[in-house]
């Protein structure tokens, strides 16, 4: 049985801990609250000095929650398959690891190689003449959008630089995503591995 | 080398073996669930073990469910799923690969 005193502080705890899973589902925050605070009970009825060895293994209530919410994030958007939600969320992760931050930046850049493709292809059929890549010894230029070239450079790829973006930008925006769930996928895999401490 | 670090580490790695298998005797709650995994020394803490619960749980590995009727205090008894059945037995063949490597290499 747990004193008035015991469940005061396990009461703050879990008061606290409840604060930190807001971004959860109420159900889902009630279910880890009367999960820890029957843990905490069960501690402290094993004698004095079990409840506050117990509340030091579980660490800071703020840190256990945001541990959940973390995981909670990057699961739901790893199932629900939404790429910009799970790129926001690496984003938002990555800070705390190298590895992810370079990957979350080459997705990007591959979302940005992606969408430029698309509008080339898309500014090609409105105006032809102002997109496309002109070849000429000493004269190179990429242009989408600008003032043609002087005459007579001729312009290398013509219309085919339609279907070449519009496949190079599915490329991209594919490749982009493989990589962001990779990427998610690692991070839940380092994020559950760094909650396992001794 | 920070051994403790390195001892982490090896611990991390072991967590949800260890917790599968306490799951492979039976039924248990979170408390009983550190009481068996940690008899023969600490390798899962209260802090790791109950996210860790709650992942092996939406991956369908474990099955929990609530018993309000033993006493006051209501406990989330955990059991293993037949899919956690299968990975726990896959996971223990890697692991005595894995232990005989070791002993032939340490």
């Amino acid at each position: 049985m747990t004193d008035d005193s015991g469940t005061r502080e396990i009461e703050a705890y879990v008061r606290r801990l409840t604060g930190a899973l807001q971004p959860l589902p109420a159900e889902e925050r009630s279910a880890v609250a009367n999960e820890i605070r029957s843990h905490l009970a069960d501690c402290a009825a094993r004698g004095e000095g079990s409840l506050a060895r117990a509340v030091d293994a579980m660490g800071v209530p703020e840190l256990l929650g945001r541990s959940y919410v973390e995981e909670y994030r990057l699961a739901g958007a790893l199932e629900k398959g939404s790429p910009l939600r799970l790129l926001a969320i690496v984003l938002g992760l990555t800070a705390r690891g190298l590895a992810g931050f370079v990957g979350a930046l080459v997705v990007l850049k591959l979302y940005l190689i992606g969408a430029t493709c698309f509008l080339v292809a898309g500014t090609k059929l409105i105006e032809p003449d102002h997109v496309g890549i002109w070849i000429a010894p000493n004269y190179f230029a990429l242009t989408i959008n600008g003032p043609p070239p002087p005459a007579p450079v001729p312009e290398l790829l013509g219309y085919w630089i339609v279907p070449l973006s519009v496949m190079l930008g599915v490329a991209c925006l594919l490749g982009g995503t493989r990589l962001l769930y990779f990427v998610g996928r690692r991070i839940l895999k380092r994020s559950a591995r760094r909650l396992v401490a001794v | 080398m920070d051994m403790n670090s390195w001892q982490a580490q090896l611990r991390k790695g072991a967590a949800e073996l260890v917790v599968l298998a306490t799951l492979a005797r039976g039924e248990a709650y979170g408390l009983q669930i550190l009481d068996r995994a940690n008899k023969a020394g600490e390798v899962v803490s209260d802090g790791a073990l109950y996210p860790l619960l709650t992942r092996l749980e939406k991956a369908g590995k474990i099955a929990a469910r609530w018993d309000t009727e033993q006493g006051p205090n209501p406990r989330k008894y955990y059991r293993l799923t037949s899919e956690g059945e299968a990975m726990l037995g896959e996971m223990r063949v890697l692991w005595r690969g894995f232990r005989s490597m070791m002993d032939n290499l340490v």
